[in-house]
């Protein structure tokens, strides 16, 4: 698969980084922001919790400043409900409250494990970020 | 042997009807692994076998819906023949593409969350009277209201949240990709041990449920072949006292054999006690107007089967004598679900 890109612009506002799983799903992920030299820049973790979905703000780097930087994430999920079998994991990035323009889109529509067989569907997913 | 063969042709026929499912168990292809199991919390009675009056609890209530759940029955009448069923039960709203927005939505939708915890329920046993012919069912039940339901503890996203959030040094450098099926430590143990703390809190449930039953003669599928159809509709309340003992209330009125309408109605005393749910029932049957104790052992043997015997009196099959007969049934629970791919 082709790497994904987040296309965001420079003079934009602060990125948002947005979670959602949808129909009965609990997801937990981490996510970091590595520079060009592959330093980790930025750490933190979501958690879709009952309204499904969780947004983290990135504030330590203008977007200007973001240019051969990408975000990495690690998402676990699971599902609460014994016949709901699957659901959608989506990862979106905001900027100035639209959703800036990702290519493939982070979106994963997948049947996932009860969570009570201590079990859970991983994704591990990376978007380079590029600046216009 | 004929009626067993027939019998064997109806139960493959139902078979095949669960594998057309949308959301069935299908052979496993490229990465999909094979059918994990599971059995949460209760498998609840199948609507159908109630509707055929088999089902081994007579004091019946509601419990979470599974995708799809299969119920094999053996009933062993005394100084009567043995007999062979099986019930195959389904949750329309889901095996049929129904979806939540999340689990706000579960709560706040009264509706959609109903129709996510009813059951439909297909059913078969050899008639005892007559091999040649089928005894069949069709039901579904609803879950009015559960306080037990986990998805209404706000607490458990939480902490089932937690667990499933990567540590640091889980994500590492590097453009890496890829999916797959991890196992979280401590995870099952806190699910379990929050549902079971959920369970054990005072809390009401109520079910309601239709099912229909007749005879298909010759145990030949065809509109002139079904006949003797009877209709039965029940509810059922549970009231959960401090410590998870339960008390149990359920109403039954259907069409009788000897008069128009009958009803039952029963109360039952359940507690779990380890992997063992004990159940003490007494109904009242008023088409012959008799009281029948019964006694009800859900045992878990293994993660996704349970092992259901019952022992107890019940009027005799033809509904025209004041003899009841001593029954004891056994039942294995069997919950399929697909639970992810590796």
């Amino acid at each position: 698969m082709a790497d994904r890109t987040c296309t965001v612009r420079g003079n934009g506002g602060p990125l948002v980084v947005r979670l959602t799983a949808d129909n009965l799903l609990n997801s937990g992920a981490r996510f970091i922001l590595v520079d060009s030299t592959d330093t980790i820049r930025s750490n933190w973790t979501m958690q879709t919790g009952d309204d499904g979905r969780d947004e983290h703000r990135i504030t330590e780097f203008a977007p200007s400043a973001l240019a051969g930087f990408y975000i990495k994430w690690l998402i676990r999920t699971c599902s609460r409900h014994p016949s709901a079998e699957s659901g959608t994991i989506r990862v979106e990035v905001f900027q100035d409250g639209v959703a800036a323009p990702m290519s493939p889109l982070a979106s994963w529509t997948q049947k996932v494990p009860q969570c009570s067989t201590g079990t859970a569907f991983r994704i591990t997913d990376f978007c380079d970020l590029v600046i216009q | 042997v004929r009626g067993a063969t027939k019998t064997a042709r109806l139960l493959a026929g139902l078979a095949l009807a669960a594998a057309a499912l949308p959301g069935a168990p299908a052979a496993a292809q490229d990465s999909i692994p094979a059918y994990k199991f599971i059995l949460d919390y209760d498998v609840p009675e199948s609507p159908a076998f109630v509707a055929l009056g088999v089902s081994p609890e007579k004091v019946t209530t509601g419990s979470a819906s599974k995708p799809i759940v299969v119920n094999l029955l053996t009933q062993a009448v005394t100084g009567d023949r043995t007999g062979a069923g099986l019930a195959l039960d389904f949750s329309p709203y889901f095996v049929f593409g129904g979806r939540f927005d999340n689990i706000d939505e579960y709560r706040a939708s009264g509706l959609k969350r109903r129709l996510a915890n009813t059951i439909v329920s297909l059913a078969t046993i050899q008639d005892p009277a007559d091999s040649a012919n089928l005894r069949f069912g069709v039901g579904a039940r609803m879950t009015v209201f559960d306080d037990h339901d986990p998805l209404q503890n706000t607490a458990l996203s939480a902490r089932i949240e937690s667990l499933l959030t990567p540590a640091e040094d889980e994500l590492g450098v590097g453009r890496e990709s890829g999916t797959g099926i991890d196992t979280i430590a401590g995870l099952a143990e806190a699910y379990r041990a929050l549902v079971d703390s959920i369970q054990a809190t005072p809390g009401r449930a109520l079910a309601v449920g239709w099912g229909m039953a007749g005879t298909v003669r010759n145990a030949v599928l065809s509109a002139d072949s079904i006949t003797g159809t009877r209709h039965r509709f029940w509810a059922g309340y549970r009231e959960t006292f401090r410590g998870g003992v339960e008390l149990l209330g359920a109403v039954q009125v259907g069409e009788g054999v000897t008069e128009d309408h009958s009803f039952r109605i029963g109360a039952a005393l359940r507690a779990n006690v380890q992997r063992v749910r004990l159940t003490g029932e007494v109904v009242y049957e008023s088409e012959t107007g008799q009281v029948h104790p019964g006694a009800i052992a859900v045992i878990k043997a293994i993660p996704q089967v349970d092992v259901v015997a019952s022992l107890g009196s019940e009027p005799d099959a033809s509904g025209a004598s004041d003899t009841a007969k001593l029954r004891f049934r056994t039942m294995l629970r069997w919950n399929f679900s697909e639970t992810g791919r590796r």
